[in-house]
C-alpha cells in the first residue's frame, strides 16, 4: 500500500512541505494540547493521528501557505479533535445531548481543609466542557487552557473580540453554575 | 452551600489551572507520537507532503482523477480523498465503476476513532488491523452507531395529509409525530407539510413529495425521492445539511432554497444565502435568485414561481422587522435643540389648564419621510404593506408626501416652538389655541394658497389684527387664523385670538398666567431646557364645575384614593446629545394620601436580587406597609358603598382570616414580578415579595386554600391542593389547581425574608441561587446603565424590558424566517427602564428610553405568542 507513490495526477504539484517535517515540528505541541483536554494518552494519540492525517488530506481550505499558519491550524485542530473525542466518549456513555443538563454528578469530595483535589477538579472540568457548545468550548480551551488571548482567538475563529469576550464570560458563568449544580446534586 | 456559591469562581480558576498544568509523561508523548507517525507512514507513505495547492476542490477534480482512482494509480492520501468524496456525492458515484461493482467507500473517521489502542507494528499486524478497522468501519458506518440516537424529524404542521410509508403500507401522520432514521414520508396530492429537523432546519413539502431524513455523526441529509421541498437551513456549528436527489446533492448552512426533483431531473432555486450544488456536470455555487437544473430538458422558471405554492405567513413578522429598522433609523434624525425660554408662554390665556410646547419638528419630519421613502424602496414587504394597508393605499385621500411637504414648508415660516393651550373653567366654546412665532416673510401667501386648496376654504378665516374687531364669531365649526408680523395663532374663538393679540405686546409680568403658580411651574421647565412639554393643571380641572358634576358620584372615592389632591402633571421628553430622557411629574397640593401614597420613597429593592440579568421584563416597587394599604382600600370601598365593609367582613369570616392583621401585616413593602427565563412552554415568571412573618403567611395560605376547597365543594367543582416538600432543609410549597380547566401550578418558598414564587420549583431555586451568587440584575452594569441621570440613589418602582433573552429562549420554537425577523427587531431595539420616585407631595417618573417605552416590541411579543400557537408556524417568504 505504501508502495504506490508517484501517480500521474500528482505530477503538476507545486511547492510542497514535507509532512514529516511538519509532524516532527508540531507533534508534541499537538499532543500536549490534546492531552490537556482529554487527560488521556491514548485519546491524545488518536487526536494526533486524526489531525495529521487531515493535514495530509488537505481537506480544509483554510490552511495557509506558510508554516506559521499550519502551526495555528494544528493547534486549533488539536483542540477541536480533542473536544470531539471527549464529547464522543460522553455520548458513548448513553448520555444524549438533550439530557446533558441533567447528567449524573461526579462524586467530588473535599479534603480535610475543604479543598478539592486537582484530580477531581480536572475530572469535573473535562466533563463539564463536553456540555458546552462547540464554539464556546473551543474559545474556552483556547483562552484558559491554551493561553491564547482574546484578539488571537477572534482572529482564529474569524469573529469579533467582543463576541469572544462575551462568549467567554457566559461560558465561565455556565461552568460555575454547573459546578454548583454538581455539588447540589451530591448533597 | 454558601461557601460553594461564593467560591465557585476561585474553584473554576483552580480547575482550569489543574487542567492546564496536567502534563503527560514525556516518555509517553514520545512513544505515542512515534506510534502515530508509524501508522501515518504505513497508511499514506513516508514521502507524504503538505501541498497548499494540491487540493481536490469538487466534483470536477474528482471526475478528473476517477480513472486513476479506479486503476488504483493514485497515492493513498489522494485515493482517500476521492473515496471520501464519492461516498458523499451521488452524482460522482454514478460515474464510478467501483460503485457499480458494489464496492463500498468507508469514512476514514469512523474507522480511526474505533481503532485498537496499541498495536504491534509488524507487517502482518498492520494488515490484520486494517482489515479489522475496515470491518469495524463498515459495521459502524452502516449501523449508524456514531449518529445520535432518537428521531430525525418531526411533523410541525400539515395541510392535507402526510403519510408514513413503510413495508406495511401508508399510515397517516399527525402533527407532532416524529420520524426515525430513514423513515419515508409522503404528502398526498394537494397537501403541504412542514417538517422540523433535529438541527432546527425546516423542510416544507409540497404535494406528492416523498423524502426521508438520515443523520450522520455531523451531517444531516434530506433524501428527496420526488417532489418539491423548500428548506430553511438552520445555522450549524459543524457539519452540513444536505439535500440529495437522484442526480444532485445540495450542501448548505443557514440558507433558504428549493429543490424540485422530478422525472427529468432536479432543479435547485436559491431564495436566500448561498448553496453548493454537486451534480454530474460539476459543482455550482448558487446565490439568492440563482437556479440550476440537472437536465437541459428542465427549463428555467422564476424562483418566485418555483416556490409560489408556499404560504406567506411570515410577512407580518418581516414587516415588524422593517418597522424596527425604521425606528432605529429615525433615532439618527437630528431633533430640534432644547428651548430655554418661550415668548409664547406669556401670551396664552389666563385660564389655561393644558399647555403643550412642541418643538418645530418640520425639518425632522421631512428627514423621517426621506428615510421612510428610502426604506420603502428597499423593502418589498414594507412597500406591499404601505400600498395595501398603510396610508399609501388611499387613492382618494391627500397624498402622504404632499402632506409632509406642506407641513415642512409651513415649518420654515415659524419659530422653534408651537404652543397649544386649552382653557377651562369659563364654560366658553372655542377655548383651544395654537400659536407660533413667525421667522420668515411669505407666510400670508402660503396660508392663502393652502386655504384655497383645502376642502372647506369658507370655514377657514385668515385675519389680521385689524380684522379682529370686525370678525363675527362662528358657531364653533369655523377656524380663525390670526396673522401678525410677529406671530400666527389659530383658534375657533375670535375672542381668544383678540386676547392673545392684546397680551402679545404686553410684558411677561403683565401675563396673569405667566405669573401664576402653574405658569411658573412651566417656566421652570424651560429654564432647564424644554423638549416636548405637556403640562396639565389637574387641580384647576378638578374644580371645573363640569368635571366636578361628572365626577360627583365618585367624588368620595376620588378623595379617598388621594388623587383628588393632585395638582399638576408635567411630562417632558428631551432629546439632547443623542440621548433621550422622558420625565413625568405628578404633584399634589399636600402630602400624598390614600392610594396615591402607596408608592413609598425611593429605597433599595432587595427583591431584585432574585432576578437574573437575563430577565425579559421586570416590574418592582417599594410600597408603604401593606396593612396600611388595606386600611386605605377599606376606606375607598367604604366611601363608594356604605355597606362595603360587610362583604369584606363576610370574606374574612369565610376565610377565617383577618386580612389586615394576618395576611397584610405579614408582608413587607417590597415586591417584584419578572419574566426571567424561557417563554415557552410556560412563561418563566417570578414573584418575589418581602415577608416579615413567613409563618403567619403560611398560615394564611392554608386558610385561603381551605376556603377555596370549601367553595369548590359547594359548587361541586375540583378545588386546590397545597403540598409541602423539604429540599435542602428548606420548605418548598406547591399550590396547584385540581380543576383541569384551570391548570395552574405555583411553587413557592421563603428565603432571606422573601417569598419567592414561580411556575416551577427549579425556577424558584434558581432565583435563590441568583441571590446567593450575586449574579442578579441589580448588580448588572448594563441594567444600571439604563437608569436616568438624576439625584436619586434608589427608586420607588421600576419597569424594565429587554427583548433579546425572549428571542433567545424561543429560538428553537420558531421558524428560521421568524427568528430572523425577531433578531432584526431585537438588534434594532434596546432594553429600557422606566423609574418612579415617590416624594412627600409628588411622584416622578423618568426613563431614558428613546421610544417612551411604547414601541413595536410589545406588539412583537404578542404577535410572536400568537404565531407560536400549534400549527401556525410560518413558511418561507422569499
Amino acid at each position: 500500500m505504501a508502495g504506490a507513490r508517484s501517480a500521474p495526477a500528482d505530477h503538476d504539484l507545486l511547492e510542497r512541505v514535507s509532512l514529516e517535517r511538519v509532524f516532527l515540528e508540531h507533534k508534541e505541541r499537538v499532543f500536549r494540547a490534546a492531552y490537556r483536554v482529554t487527560g488521556s494518552v491514548s485519546d491524545s494519540e488518536d487526536v494526533v493521528q486524526s489531525v495529521f492525517l487531515k493535514l495530509a488530506r488537505r481537506e480544509l481550505a483554510e490552511i495557509g501557505d506558510d508554516i506559521q499558519n499550519i502551526a495555528g491550524y494544528l493547534h486549533r485542530a488539536a483542540v477541536n479533535a480533542a473536544l470531539d473525542i471527549i464529547r464522543l466518549r460522553r455520548d458513548a456513555q448513553n448520555m444524549p445531548l438533550e439530557d446533558a443538563e441533567v447528567s449524573r454528578p461526579l462524586e467530588l469530595s473535599t479534603g480535610s481543609e475543604g479543598e478539592y483535589s486537582s484530580l477531581e477538579l480536572r475530572r469535573w472540568l473535562r466533563q463539564a466542557m463536553t456540555k458546552l457548545g462547540t464554539r464556546s468550548a473551543e474559545m474556552f480551551v483556547l483562552r484558559y487552557i491554551e493561553g491564547r488571548d482574546n484578539p488571537e482567538i477572534a482572529k482564529m475563529l474569524k469573529t469579533s473580540r467582543a463576541t469572544v469576550a462575551v462568549t467567554l464570560h457566559r461560558t465561565r458563568s455556565l461552568l460555575k453554575k454547573d459546578f454548583r449544580a454538581y455539588m447540589e446534586g451530591n448533597k | 452551600m454558601k461557601g460553594i456559591h461564593n467560591n465557585s469562581d476561585s474553584i473554576l480558576t483552580k480547575a482550569i489551572d489543574a487542567v492546564r498544568l496536567d502534563q503527560a509523561d514525556p516518555q509517553a508523548v514520545e512513544t505515542a507520537t512515534a506510534n502515530v507517525w508509524q501508522r501515518i507512514t504505513q497508511e499514506i507513505g513516508v514521502e507524504a507532503t503538505v501541498a497548499p495547492l494540491n487540493r481536490i476542490e469538487g466534483c470536477a477534480d474528482v471526475l478528473r482523477l476517477l480513472g486513476d482512482f479506479e486503476a488504483k494509480r493514485l497515492a493513498p492520501a489522494r485515493a482517500m480523498l476521492v473515496a471520501d468524496h464519492l461516498r458523499e456525492c451521488a452524482a460522482c458515484r454514478v460515474h464510478s465503476k467501483l460503485d457499480k461493482s458494489g464496492d463500498s467507500v468507508l469514512p476514514w473517521r469512523a474507522g480511526s476513532v474505533m481503532r485498537p489502542r496499541h498495536w504491534s507494528f509488524g507487517r502482518y499486524a498492520l494488515a490484520a488491523s486494517l482489515v479489522i478497522a475496515a470491518v469495524l468501519g463498515v459495521t459502524i458506518g452502516r449501523s449508524g452507531l456514531l449518529a445520535p440516537s432518537g428521531y430525525r424529524a418531526s411533523l410541525e404542521s400539515v395541510e392535507g395529509t402526510l403519510y408514513r410509508v413503510d413495508a406495511s403500507g401508508e399510515h397517516q401522520a399527525r402533527t407532532g409525530d416524529r420520524f426515525s432514521e430513514g423513515e419515508t414520508v409522503r404528502t398526498a396530492s394537494g397537501s403541504r407539510a412542514r417538517l422540523r429537523l433535529r438541527d432546527g432546519s425546516l423542510v416544507e413539502m409540497n404535494g406528492r413529495s416523498e423524502l426521508y431524513v438520515s443523520l450522520g455523526w455531523r451531517n444531516t441529509t434530506v433524501n428527496l425521492d420526488r417532489g418539491i421541498v423548500i428548506v430553511q437551513a438552520a445555522k450549524r456549528h459543524s457539519g452540513h445539511l444536505y439535500v440529495k436527489t437522484a442526480d444532485a446533492r445540495v450542501a448548505v448552512t443557514g440558507t433558504i432554497f428549493s429543490v424540485n426533483s422530478g422525472l427529468k431531473g432536479s432543479r435547485v432555486s436559491v431564495i436566500e444565502g448561498t448553496v453548493r450544488v454537486a451534480q454530474a456536470g460539476g459543482e455550482a455555487v448558487l446565490n439568492a435568485g440563482d437556479q440550476v437544473a440537472t437536465s437541459s430538458s428542465m427549463g428555467q422558471v422564476p424562483v418566485r414561481d418555483e416556490i409560489a405554492w408556499s404560504q406567506d405567513r411570515d410577512k407580518y413578522l418581516a414587516l415588524l422587522a422593517q418597522f424596527s429598522i425604521l425606528q432605529k433609523n429615525f433615532e439618527t434624525i437630528k431633533l430640534p435643540d432644547l428651548r430655554y425660554d418661550s415668548r409664547l408662554l406669556k401670551a396664552v390665556p389666563d385660564e389655561t389648564v393644558v399647555y403643550a410646547g412642541i418643538p418645530n419638528y418640520g425639518e425632522a419630519l421631512a428627514q423621517a419621510n426621506q428615510l421612510f421613502q428610502q426604506q420603502l424602496s428597499q423593502s418589498d414587504v414594507l412597500r406591499e404593506w404601505w400600498q395595501q394597508q398603510g396610508p399609501g393605499r388611499s387613492s382618494n385621500g391627500p397624498d402622504f408626501n404632499q402632506v409632509i411637504e406642506t407641513i415642512h414648508n409651513l415649518s420654515q415660516y415659524v419659530g422653534k416652538e408651537i404652543v397649544f393651550s386649552a382653557s377651562g373653567g369659563t364654560g366658553r366654546q372655542g377655548n383651544i389655541l395654537a400659536m407660533a412665532e413667525i421667522v420668515r416673510p411669505g407666510l400670508h401667501d402660503f396660508l392663502v394658497t393652502q386655504i384655497q386648496q383645502s376642502q372647506s376654504p369658507d370655514r377657514i378665516h385668515l385675519l389680521t389684527a385689524g380684522d379682529l374687531a370686525r370678525a363675527n364669531q362662528g358657531n364653533g365649526r369655523d377656524m380663525y387664523l390670526l396673522l401678525t408680523p410677529e406671530f400666527v395663532a389659530a383658534s375657533p374663538s375670535v375672542a381668544a385670538l383678540a386676547e392673545v393679540n392684546a397680551r402679545w405686546s404686553q410684558s411677561a409680568s403683565a401675563s396673569r398666567f405667566a405669573q401664576s403658580d402653574f405658569g411658573q411651574r412651566i417656566a421652570s421647565e424651560y429654564s432647564s431646557g424644554a423638549g416636548l412639554l405637556v403640562a396639565v393643571n389637574l387641580g384647576e380641572m378638578a374644580s371645573d364645575h363640569a368635571i366636578v358634576a361628572q365626577a360627583d358620584r365618585h367624588r368620595g372615592m376620588l378623595e379617598s384614593s388621594g388623587f383628588a389632591n393632585a395638582k399638576y402633571l408635567v411630562a417632558q421628553r428631551k432629546d439632547a446629545g443623542g440621548k433621550a430622557s422622558n420625565t413625568a411629574d405628578l404633584s399634589f397640593s399636600g402630602p400624598r394620601t390614600g392610594v396615591a401614597s402607596w408608592l413609598a420613597a425611593p429605597a433599595p429593592i432587595g427583591a431584585l436580587d432574585f432576578i437574573t440579568p437575563n430577565a425579559a421584563a421586570v416590574a418592582a416597587l417599594v410600597s408603604k406597609s401593606p396593612a396600611l394599604m388595606v386600611d386605605d382600600f377599606i376606606q375607598i370601598i367604604g366611601t363608594g358603598n356604605r355597606n362595603a365593609t360587610n362583604p369584606l367582613a363576610k370574606v374574612q369570616a369565610e376565610l377565617n382570616l383577618d386580612i389586615r392583621n394576618d395576611l397584610a401585616a405579614s408582608l413587607g413593602g417590597e415586591a417584584a414580578l419578572a419574566l426571567d427565563g424561557p417563554l415557552l412552554p410556560t412563561p418563566s415568571w417570578k414573584l418575589i415579595v418581602e415577608v416579615y412573618d413567613p409563618s403567619k403567611l403560611e398560615y394564611c395560605m392554608g386558610r385561603i386554600v381551605d376556603a377555596i376547597n370549601r367553595q369548590a365543594e359547594k359548587n361541586n367543582r375540583p378545588g386546590a391542593k397545597l403540598d409541602e416538600q423539604q429540599v435542602d432543609g428548606a420548605s418548598f410549597y406547591t399550590l396547584r389547581s385540581l380543576d383541569p380547566k384551570v391548570p395552574v401550578e405555583v411553587h413557592y418558598t421563603f428565603a432571606n425574608g422573601y417569598l419567592i414564587a414561580g411556575p416551577s420549583q427549579g425556577l424558584v431555586q434558581e432565583a435563590i441561587r441568583t441571590r446567593a451568587n450575586g449574579d442578579s440584575i441589580s448588580h448588572s452594569d448594563n441594567f444600571r446603565a439604563l437608569f436616568p441621570s438624576d439625584q436619586h440613589a434608589n427608586v420607588s418602582g421600576l419597569i424594565y424590558q429587554n427583548l433579546a433573552p425572549v428571542v433567545a429562549s424561543i429560538a428553537g420554537q420558531v421558524s428560521a424566517a421568524q427568528l430572523q425577523s425577531l433578531e432584526t427587531i431585537v438588534s434594532n431595539s434596546e432594553p429600557s427602564v422606566i423609574c418612579a420616585y415617590g416624594d412627600d407631595s409628588q411622584i416622578e417618573f423618568a426613563s431614558t428610553s428613546k421610544s417612551l417605552g411604547i414601541d413595536l416590541k410589545t406588539l412583537t411579543i404578542s404577535t410572536l405568542l400568537e404565531q407560536l400557537k400549534p400549527g401556525t408556524h410560518g413558511s418561507v417568504t422569499p
